[in-house]
């Protein structure tokens, strides 16, 4: 089982967000994408996930393009960077929304709700109203639903995450950070987008640099996280320290 | 949270049974509740008290109730679908496009046009697609919803010239029905709008979409949901609730806009709720909005389109200073 992207283009108005690019989204693996503003990362995670059209990607080595948006909503969940959410709904309300592509029923779906409310310590913001929670809240809350939508068949989902750390403090970075380890321990494959290298040369397993809609390198941090790579991304010059297995870097320059 | 909810859906309907009884005997006659009563059950009652209650009041009292309830629920699910607490069904077009039919019907004559009830239908359901079509060129729900406010730009300034050219009579009447009233009530209206309740029913079948469709068109996809074809459905069901309610009674200002509101402040904002009780809500308010409106002044009549609004208007403007924050906007 995999989520495979096979030489992946996409493009718009002659303009390459992604080209030619290859990447295995395997479970019980987590999976960071980093590289610079407008690298492609997000165009990947919306090709991967099959909303934007592009050949070559492939789920259980089937065109995801070829299965029903409903089959999808069960095994790939989405967490974007910002949700249009303008209504007062409370917390708990919208992890519930995280249910709707299943057909469980309501008794099941509460449990659900109540597991991921308990593992996530959401519990003194399922009452509150989302629409006056802050950043961070709210992306807890988000992060909470996208939990509720694969928490079945953790086995067989794919969860995607689009910066999700930018509005967390560090505490809630490092619980998130926890959440996603469980999710992988669980045989679940979690992609996610980050800005910070040390964090996912921290906690990923599988770490992929994009740029200019290209993959420079794609491999564990110690095979990816160095001078060369990162100075071919970013346009930094770096000093790597820590252990070589998972690299800490600081920047020196821009190059 | 669920015997609250449950309590307020009672609250919801005693009222709405208050309000009938109390809407059955005032007027500009009154009748009193045993012989309201006896009308209802076929016993002993003047003739002329009976066909007051079973002939004028209760088909307009019916009327009322479910032309207020389609366009509430049409609202909240307008709201839901624009993801904007400041849509209503009104920027779809459907209300400017009846209303600009209507006037075409009065003043360009009858042989034209099949019958006000119906222009105005075909009107409202017209302007929608309209509004439809150009929002699906356009791509994004902000393009359907700039395209409604061009239409009803448009629609509007066609309903000026025509009254441009209108005789003073026909001035009247295409500005007394751009007012709304129930005063045309009867069971032959009451008929048509029996279709109402259909469209809420299914504008409810889709109240978990709905509540997928505020996190936004992209999230609602990845919920497994095919956002295109649900606002066509969303759409052409407001449209039928809306026109139908429309063409029998006028346009029927801010109920649209200030219930979903009511009922989400109250009620909470997941449309399993606010659908029904924005349809209960709405033909409540209608209801009593119509009762006064021809028993304040009785036996005059003022229509009920200005009540909705001299009430609504300063209602809502209170409701966005008092709320701040909590609307959403």
């Amino acid at each position: 089982m995999s989520l495979a992207l096979r030489n992946v283009s996409f493009e718009i108005d002659g303009t390459y967000l992604l080209n030619q690019v290859s990447v295995d989204i395997r479970p019980a693996c987590i999976t960071a994408l980093i590289g610079p503003n407008g690298a492609g990362k997000t165009t990947l995670l919306r090709t991967a996930s099959g909303e934007l059209v592009a050949d070559g990607v492939m789920l259980d080595d089937q065109p995801i393009s070829d299965i029903a948006l409903e089959v999808r909503a069960q095994r790939i969940a989405f967490l974007t960077q910002s949700s249009a959410l303008d209504f007062p709904f409370t917390g708990l309300e919208v992890m519930h929304m995280g249910r709707i592509p299943h057909l469980t029923g309501a008794i099941h779906d509460r449990r659900v709700v109540e597991e991921v409310v308990d593992k996530c310590d959401l519990g003194s913001l399922s009452q509150r109203i989302y629409t006056t929670l802050s950043g961070g809240e709210k992306q807890r809350i988000q992060i909470g639903r996208i939990l509720c939508q694969v928490w079945d068949d953790l086995e067989s989902a794919y969860v995607l995450f689009d910066e999700p750390t930018a509005a967390l403090d560090l505490a809630h970075q490092l619980t998130f950070f926890n959440i996603i380890q469980m999710l992988r321990d669980s045989g679940a494959a979690v992609v996610v987008v980050l800005h910070d290298i040390n964090l996912a040369s921290k906690f990923a397993d599988q770490i992929c640099v994009l740029a200019s809609g290209e993959v420079l390198a794609t491999g564990s941090p110690s095979e990816v996280i160095n001078a060369s790579n990162i100075g071919k991304a970013f346009g930094v010059s770096i000093d790597t320290l820590g252990s070589s297995e998972r690299p800490i870097i600081q920047v020196r320059t821009i190059l | 949270m669920k015997r609250l909810l449950t309590m307020h859906f009672s609250v919801l309907l005693f009222s709405l049974l208050l309000a009938i009884l109390t809407s059955l005997t005032f007027g500009s006659a009154l009748i009193p509740l045993a012989d309201v009563f006896a009308a209802l059950t076929g016993g002993d009652v003047t003739d002329i008290r009976r066909t007051i209650v079973l002939d004028i009041r209760l088909p307009r009292i019916l009327l009322a109730i479910l032309v207020g309830g389609g366009i509430a629920a049409s609202g909240a699910a307008i709201q839901g679908l624009f993801r904007n607490p400041l849509a209503d069904p009104a920027l779809i077009g459907v209300s400017s496009g009846a209303a600009l039919c209507a006037a075409l019907y009065l003043v360009l004559g009858t042989a034209l046009l099949p019958g006000l009830t119906a222009s105005a239908f075909v009107g409202g359901l017209l302007t929608t697609w309209l509004v439809l079509e150009i929002g699906r060129r356009g791509g994004t729900i902000s393009a359907m919803l700039l395209a409604g406010i061009a239409i009803n730009a448009l629609a509007i300034a066609g309903i000026g010239l025509l009254s441009y050219v209108s005789t003073d009579v026909q001035l009247r009447s295409v500005t007394f029905w751009a007012l709304g009233s129930l005063g045309g009530a009867d069971w032959y209206s009451v008929a048509v709008a029996s279709i109402i309740p259909v469209a809420i029913l299914l504008l409810f079948a889709e109240r978990h979409k709905l509540n997928a469709i505020t996190l936004g068109d992209q999230e609602a996809a990845y919920l497994g949901i095919s956002v295109p074809g649900l606002r066509i459905r969303i759409v052409v069901l407001t449209a039928l609730a809306v026109s139908i309610g429309v063409a029998l009674t006028g346009v029927i200002a801010f109920i649209g806009l200030v219930v979903p509101h009511l009922v989400r402040m109250t009620m909470g904002s997941t449309h399993q709720v606010v659908i029904p009780a924005s349809a209960i809500l709405g033909g409540l308010l209608l209801l009593i909005a119509d009762t006064l409106s021809r028993s304040v002044f009785a036996p005059a009549e003022v229509p009920v389109g200005i009540l909705t609004a001299l009430l609504g208007g300063p209602f809502f403007i209170l409701l966005i200073i008092r709320q701040k924050g909590k609307l959403g906007i």
